[in-house]
């Protein structure tokens, strides 16, 4: 029974509309878009401003209860489900935006994506990560789940879209970080975070100029495998679509019998292509793609204006969504591994389908090794039900053996804490709990999601000995003291080339990777824009390792983007693998413009933690003491 | 006591909502109260746990069915293809065990449109008097609210030609010469009208411009006597008794001509809507009057300079997906300009007696609507549906607007003047 107390206080907060204790809110907010349910809440609150969620949050420490943030509730892992007894804290009336001008946008957590992206066109603008879920989920879930979608190929995920932010740590205190804020840059671990480490009120957002052009091929495949081997031979080939998309046969069918967009349903596998910039350029990627593909013996569509490109895409968003045309349950996967071993994954997929007797229906956002396969069951059976879970954890033991992470975009919740163990390293897993535990003393800030209890259980792979090309991963792996000429000619040998590697030929990577703010790089990327994994020696001299050689990975913090600008005093670098991109990539992503902060706005650094976090690598104080941190000691 | 449903069937339909959330932003209360129950999986998920005997309707479950409008925005947004059966099965048990609306402990009836169209425009002088100017936010809550309501949000439009042809020549700077469209063709095709009681009464002058239009088209009327209310407002509201037996009636009145004719011509999507889906007469003869426009030789019509912002009912786009017809039919207009609004699939907050039951949310819902009408830069707003006629044309006066509705026939029917 919750204290009335509490309720009557927070209705004096938010008036009497602003909670909602009945128990059909309850049974509502007990459920999102996974499927699970982990507790029921005692209350909802919808705040409308970050000095009302602060106040909640103070609540909440005061009655002792746990708190979850919530968007829309489209959360495919449960990251947004509450425990039992838990206050929900949904955001979806902070919607406001303020424009700051042409490169940047502040927005609201409880602002739709698809809301934000239709006002920023009216000026040419574009927020660029796309998930398919776009037209409901909020900026805030976005953040919380760094959520990907098809056109983060080219662009990247949220992460590199977010300037800076506000947000109510779990102490109750409102804090800002990034853009305009002196210290290191909190965002990247942020970003991610599934609500773990506090509450975002504000997004400060970068805004990508819309394309000039666009082109669009829709691809006919014979086989599943020979969707993934295309995949393949148009990245090598220097090429970088906006998007590159697979869907394998049974999802077409589907997608068909719901939307009837005429596609071709003999199909064992569709590709949707598109490119996108400079119109000149657009046409003949679009050509040159052409071509490889109807040498590997594809046949190629192209939308033949914006409207047939639009249909296709909303096919492609809403695929998901329809599978309940087919199957009351299903579980949608999320795993990612390297693109070269893509055609090993969806064969081994489909092996895993046809020994478990399961039907899956699979999309892919296959340029960036990212697998939905969803693995369709009825609750209803039993039986069923098992092996369907069980053909899911077989599809992840696969991708973590061909190096892949167990989750690309759509976070760990509650869904994968018990695999997340298989996939992190013990060092790594233990200075995330260290983490957690200094921003959420209190353990009631969303409890129970992304870190598992159990200790991390992978061997961590060995660090870098020299500067080679992973061609699976299509990255560079280098020990820190490579210098960026050697890391720049080891990309440029397979036409590629590193984000952020500009710089004098003999500085060395790890002291480029350390010393540049993320706030300080070019408008061609930063290096840790494309940062995959890290290896470090912490200052009491424990061996770190984070991240895998995929480009989209969501499973715990992300270490290797926090570590990027902090200098020397968190951790001496041994090692990096960094994503090599063709140099058609292009895309402007120009932090470093002046964009102005809302008039209102205020720096306030996360004070406490900054220090906490440099106790946290370096307990003894071997190491430097930061000399990034303006204004502080 | 909960009428019978069919559990198995309904808990079948039930699986095929995967919860994705894709419905939120279409719907009309989630938007206005931020809050999931409110919504239409919200709505979905306490639906299963009464059909699954998880739970016995509470009355906070009552009250999210309840407040469902019925608009069908959320089984477009769905990519799953959620049957309206379900959402019409909440509202019905949550209304069968509650009372329906009424205003001042009346009930609204169909057959006391006639009185209101005669004392809606005396009653908004009185309310005028006692409240001022802004007597619609004054009377926003209160015991006067479903009044203030009742009265607000009448569908009003020009009864006399002549006035309505003041009011748009007001808007383009035309002098009009006619009052009336030339003299009708030989007649090509025969339809049956459904009067309708709001569009025979309130909107009667509509109606006849109306008919003057599809004369116009060549299209000879057939009005057969006897009709009544579709039977909408009483399905709706709980009543399906008393909406069966206006089928019944209907059904004697317009079977026989509708059989002849082939088309029975529905200027109310509302109405269109319960007419095929209620099969009072075989529902492929049911046509909605801007459809059946939309392929007549109409008139030439002259130049207008106007910007105009549809709003389209809901039962006409998310029941009948009509959305191409009157935007066709409007782009006919030489030099006019269509402009689309922010969420315009979303609801007005209209939903027949809902704006009575629920005064407060229906209106919060009606302002939200008209303030992103009025941000679309139009000059105009048309729509083809009484209570989205009466709902927003209340709401852009609440907000102090200086946009102004019209229904879509009467922008046509000047068109076609010189």
């Amino acid at each position: 029974m919750t204290d009335r107390h509490l309720v009557a206080a927070l209705r004096d907060l938010l008036g009497p509309d602003g909670v909602l204790d009945d128990a059909a809110s309850q049974r509502v907010y007990a459920r999102d878009a996974s499927h699970l349910e982990v507790g029921t809440p005692s209350l909802i609150t919808l705040p409308r401003n970050t000095e009302e969620v602060a106040g909640i949050v103070r609540h909440c420490l005061d009655a002792d209860l746990p708190y979850v943030a919530r968007g829309a509730g489209t959360g495919l892992s449960g990251g947004a489900l509450p425990t039992d007894g838990a206050v929900v804290i949904s955001l979806c009336r902070l919607r406001d935006i303020i424009e700051l001008g042409p490169g940047a946008v502040c927005a609201g957590p409880g602002v739709t994506n698809g809301d934000l992206d239709r006002r920023l066109a009216r000026r040419g603008g574009s927020f660029a990560p796309d998930p398919s879920s776009q037209d409901a989920s909020t900026i805030g879930g976005n953040i919380a789940e760094n959520a990907g979608g098809p056109h983060c190929l080219k662009v990247g995920t949220t992460v590199r879209h977010v300037r800076g932010l506000t947000w109510v740590d779990p102490l109750g205190e409102i804090r800002t970080t990034g853009a305009g804020t002196p210290g290191w840059d909190l965002t990247p671990l942020l970003v991610g975070s599934e609500g773990t480490l506090g509450v975002v009120t504000v997004a400060d957002l970068v805004v990508t100029p819309r394309d000039e052009a666009t082109a669009t091929l829709l691809v006919y495949v014979t086989s599943l495998e020979d969707s993934a081997r295309a995949v393949i031979t148009l990245l090598e080939s220097g090429l970088l679509p906006a998007a590159l998309e697979v869907v394998d046969g049974p999802m077409l069918a589907l997608v068909e019998r719901a939307f009837a967009f005429g596609f071709r349903t003999d199909a064992a596998a569709a590709m949707i292509v598109e490119f996108a910039g400079p119109a000149d350029r657009v046409a003949a990627d679009a050509d040159a793609a052409r071509v490889l593909l109807e040498q590997a013996n594809a046949q190629v569509l192209v939308a033949v204006d914006d409207q047939e490109r639009l249909a296709l895409w909303r096919c492609r968003k809403r695929a998901f969504g329809a599978v309940g045309r087919l199957s009351p349950n299903y579980v949608t996967m999320d795993v990612a591994v390297p693109v070269g071993c893509l055609p090993a994954m969806v064969t081994a997929v489909q092996d895993i389908a046809r020994r478990y007797d399961v039907e899956v229906a699979t999309a892919l956002h296959a340029g960036d090794g990212n697998l939905h396969p969803g693995v369709m069951y009825d609750a209803r059976d039993e039986e069923l039900t098992r092996r369907a879970h069980k053909a899911a954890d077989a599809i992840i033991e696969a991708a973590l053996s061909l190096n892949g992470t167990v989750t690309g975009e759509h976070g760990v919740g509650v869904e994968k804490l018990h695999v997340l163990p298989r996939q992190l390293d013990p060092v790594a897993l233990e200075i995330m709990h260290g983490l957690r535990r200094l921003a959420d003393p209190r353990n009631l800030c969303n409890p129970g999601k992304l870190l598992p209890g159990e200790p991390g259980a992978a061997v961590p792979p060995p660090t870098p000995q020299a500067t080679r090309f992973d061609r699976d991963a299509l990255a560079v792996t280098a020990p820190a003291g490579a210098t960026l000429a050697e890391v720049r000619r080891t990309a440029a040998a397979h036409g590629l080339r590193i984000a952020g590697a500009d710089g004098p030929d003999d500085e060395t990577l790890g002291h480029a990777f350390l010393n540049r703010r993320r706030t300080a790089g070019d408008s061609r990327g930063r290096l840790s824009d494309g940062v995959l994994q890290v290896w470090a020696r912490t200052g009491d001299g424990r061996a770190l390792h984070s991240g895998r050689p995929v480009v989209k990975n969501v499973a715990g913090y992300d270490l290797p983007r926090l570590l990027a600008g902090t200098g020397g005093s968190l951790v001496t670098l041994e090692g990096l693998m960094l994503s090599a991109r063709p140099e058609s990539d292009m895309s402007p992503l120009d932090r470093s413009a002046a964009v102005p902060s809302p008039a209102s706005w205020v720096p306030r650094p996360a004070d406490g933690f900054l220090e906490g976090m440099k106790a946290l690598f370096d307990p003894d104080g071997v190491l430097p003491p930061p000399q990034g941190l303006e204004g502080r000691p | 006591m909960i009428p019978c449903f069919d559990n198995n069937r309904l808990d079948d339909l039930l699986q095929s909502c995967v919860q994705c959330g894709l419905c939120l932003p279409h719907c009309a209360t989630y938007l206005a109260t931020g809050s999931e129950t409110q919504s239409p999986r919200g709505r979905l998920v306490l639906l299963g746990d009464v059909v699954h005997g998880k739970a016995v309707l509470t009355p906070s479950i009552r009250e999210a069915f309840d407040l469902c409008l019925g608009c069908r925005a959320c089984e477009t947004a769905c990519p799953s293809g959620i049957e309206p059966a379900l959402l019409e099965a909440a509202r019905t048990m949550a209304r069968s065990v509650m009372a329906p609306p009424s205003v001042v402990g009346l009930r609204l009836r169909p057959e006391s449109l006639p009185w209101l169209s005669r004392a809606g425009a005396l009653g908004e002088m009185c309310l005028r008097i006692l409240g001022g100017r802004s007597w619609r936010r004054r009377f926003a809550d209160g015991a006067l609210a479903p009044l203030a309501r009742l009265i607000g949000t009448r569908p009003v439009s020009p009864q006399p030609s002549g006035e309505l042809i003041r009011r748009l020549d007001g808007l383009t700077g035309l002098k009009t010469e006619r009052d009336s469209l030339y003299a009708a063709p030989a007649p090509t095709t025969t339809a049956t009208l459904f009067r309708g009681c709001v569009n025979g009464t309130l909107l009667s002058g509509t109606q006849s411009r109306l008919v003057e239009l599809l004369s116009a088209g060549g299209v000879a009327l057939e009005v057969p006597d006897h009709q009544t209310c579709c039977g909408a407002l009483e399905a709706h509201g709980g009543d399906p008794a008393a909406a069966e037996v206006r089928r019944r009636r209907n059904s004697e009145a317009l079977r026989g001509s509708v059989v002849k004719t082939g088309t029975l011509i529905v200027e109310a999507a509302g109405c269109g809507l319960e007419l095929k889906a209620s099969a009072t007469v075989d529902p492929e003869h049911v046509v909605d009057a801007v459809v059946l426009l939309d392929q007549l030789v109409l008139p030439p019509r002259r130049r207008l300079e106007l910007t105009v912002v549809v709003h389209d009912p809901c039962h006409a786009r998310h029941g009948q997906g009509i959305v191409d017809e009157p935007r066709r039919l409007l782009a006919g207009i030489p030099a006019l300009r269509i402009v689309e609004p922010e969420e315009a699939d979303v609801c007005c907050g209209s939903g027949g007696g809902y704006a009575l039951a629920h005064p407060e949310l229906s209106a919060s819902m009606g302002l939200r609507k008209a303030r992103l009408l009025t941000a679309s830069g139009a000059d105009l707003v048309v729509t083809a549906n009484p209570g989205c006629l009466g709902q927003v044309r209340d709401a852009l006066a609440t907000d102090s607007s200086d946009l102004e509705i019209l229904p879509l026939t009467d922008l046509l029917w000047y068109a076609c003047l010189s």
